[in-house]
């Protein structure tokens, strides 16, 4: 499909400029081919009636405590022409497969698991905002200056170690609907392009990312997309490339206390002569 | 002369006894002026909180924070204000004072842009922070961490403001006046430009930059120790020798560095090499 080319070109574009760097030191979360253990959320836009159920029950799971820190939120646009049905995307953390997130995290507080879901450490985080310069998806993440933290969709990581669904997924199926669905990431990802092969749609990053949008046809315009979600037909190597960069600055402590020891020794080794010891008085 | 925002020079003894870490870094720095305070405790606080900063990225104690960790990161972008405030300062001493400049010497612009790239970053970071700009992805993130990597590496040895504190921390626990001082004193100049106000060498020169002591002392003992053959080291020295030894300049450098003590070591090193013998004072 269409997909492939974009992910091969990324692909490419990666080992060339940034994917280098990474690979120098060792290769750190190369994208995983055994996806039998991972869970996928997959969302069908066509679906979806924007009853905003999913963010009430997300902000039931996740905002108690500090409101306004709920992680998903249903956007809706309007796409050219009349007769188009308004579009609406439940906006979260995509949960990519090479996420740079984790890699630039000052705090260590995001992990990429094995179950696929990228979580969150609310302890460990520093509101650093590392992680918001370096995300490919801007509204995938929340940043709240009265907490001095970020809070973004950890996939109810609680709830999917147990067998259960998360909370927004569980809330669309009990009221009826079927446009947010979870499960292994291969069944998701093959339902998904199942659906998409019969109303001619495009599923977004089908392996780059653990959650899967789907897109009706009529709303693939990519300027809307890009200016209303942050959302583009390619997924961002700039984002990967900045996240390899600021990972190498990282480790940029050795030459500079390498750095520090040589400037010692050179003062050392450097010597003059001892001046001759004068008294004072004659100057 | 001009002096900088009105402040002459104060003319001290010259038995001035070499100043401790403390005064260095507490009368030296704060009673001078409010803004180069500000930079000083901007930019040492600042990199303090940076270094827990990248402490945490290494290693895993993030939770024994206990969710207050985004304290550090609020503390790191209020120093870092103070410190773009300081450097206005800094800049508009370069800009006023001639002295300063010819102390400095070109490196300055090294350590300007590469301060002026951290602190925009970091600016636009610390807007973000407070809420005043939306959080989105851009470069800032990934350029302040990058650009300070780099200046501290580039800084310490382009004769930068990095080494220039790393060799005031170690010229205080020298004694001021043995070889391995002096070196460390090369280093650890502050480019006050206090000693090119007064030296009369310089002012007989009618302003020629290589009669500044300031940059005697780092660009001659570069220089000679550059130079392999004793015929250029004496040309070197030929032209430190110029000095009249009057000692003002120590009577006004914050160091009480005794800079004739580095000519003399200079000449006496040279003579030795060529003649097997000392030369007397």
């Amino acid at each position: 499909m269409e997909n492939r080319s974009e992910r091969s070109r990324r692909d490419f574009l990666k080992g060339g400029a940034a994917g280098l760097v990474t690979a120098l030191l060792g290769g750190v979360s190369q994208p995983m081919a055994d996806h039998s253990k991972e869970f996928a959320i997959l969302q069908d836009t066509t679906r979806c009636s924007f009853c905003e159920k999913c963010v009430g029950a997300c902000e039931k799971r996740h905002g108690g405590e500090h409101p306004g820190t709920f992680y998903t939120q249903v956007t809706l646009t309007y796409p050219q022409g009349k007769e188009a049905r308004p579009l609406p995307v439940s906006t979260r953390c995509m949960h990519c497969f090479d996420s740079p997130c984790t890699r630039v995290c000052e705090g260590k507080a995001l992990t990429k698991t094995v179950l696929g879901a990228v979580t969150w450490d609310e302890d460990r985080c520093i509101g650093c905002l590392s992680c918001v310069s370096v995300c490919p998806f801007p509204k995938s993440l929340h940043y709240e200056p009265s907490q001095g933290k970020v809070y973004k969709c950890d996939m109810c990581y609680d709830r999917i170690v147990a067998g259960a669904n998360p909370a927004c997924v569980d809330i669309c199926h009990a009221y009826g609907y079927d446009s947010l669905s979870f499960g292994p990431f291969d069944e998701m990802r093959e339902l998904g392009m199942q659906k998409a092969r019969e109303i001619n749609g495009v599923l977004l990053y089908p392996g780059q990312t653990h959650t899967l949008i789907l897109f009706a046809p009529e709303a693939l315009n990519t300027t809307m997309m890009s200016r209303l979600f942050g959302f583009t037909r390619e997924y961002s190597v700039e984002t990967i490339l900045k996240a390899d960069v600021t990972q190498v600055a990282h480790f940029g402590w050795i030459p500079v206390l390498g750095g520090l020891i040589y400037y010692g020794l050179k003062w050392r080794k450097n010597r003059i002569e001892q001046p001759p010891e004068r008294p004072r008085k004659e100057q | 002369m001009s002096y900088w925002f009105g402040a002459k020079p104060k003319l001290s003894s010259l038995d001035l006894k070499k100043p401790g870490l403390a005064s260095l870094l507490v009368q030296k720095t704060f009673l001078v002026n409010p803004l180069s305070a500000l930079f000083h405790v901007g930019m040492v606080g600042a990199l303090i909180t940076g270094i827990i900063m990248e402490i945490l990225y290494f290693s895993s104690w993030g939770s024994i924070l206990n969710g207050g960790g985004w304290v550090i990161t609020w503390v790191h972008g209020g120093l870092g204000l103070l410190t773009a405030v300081g450097f206005m300062g800094v800049l508009a001493r370069f800009a006023s004072s001639k002295s300063f400049r010819v102390a400095s010497g070109r490196g300055f612009y090294i350590d300007a842009v590469l301060i002026g790239v951290i602190v925009v970053s970091g600016l636009i970071l610390l807007l973000r922070i407070l809420g005043i700009l939306p959080a989105a992805s851009g470069w800032e993130s990934t350029i302040h961490v990058a650009a300070t990597m780099v200046w501290l590496l580039v800084s310490l040895f382009g004769g930068g403001l990095v080494s220039h504190a790393v060799g005031t921390v170690a010229y205080s626990f020298t004694d001021g006046h043995s070889p391995v001082a002096l070196q460390i004193f090369s280093s650890a100049c502050s480019r006050c430009g206090k000693c090119v106000e007064v030296c009369p060498e310089y002012e007989a020169s009618n302003g020629l930059p290589e009669q500044a002591p300031a940059l005697k002392v780092r660009r001659y003992l570069k220089q000679f120790q550059d130079s392999a053959s004793p015929a250029e080291r004496k040309a070197i020295v030929e032209h430190v020798y110029a000095c009249a030894l009057c000692g003002l300049c120590v009577g006004v450098c914050p160091y009480a560095f005794r800079h004739y003590d580095l000519y003399m070591g200079l000449l006496r090193q040279v003579n030795r090499t060529q003649e097997g013998e000392e030369v007397r004072a």
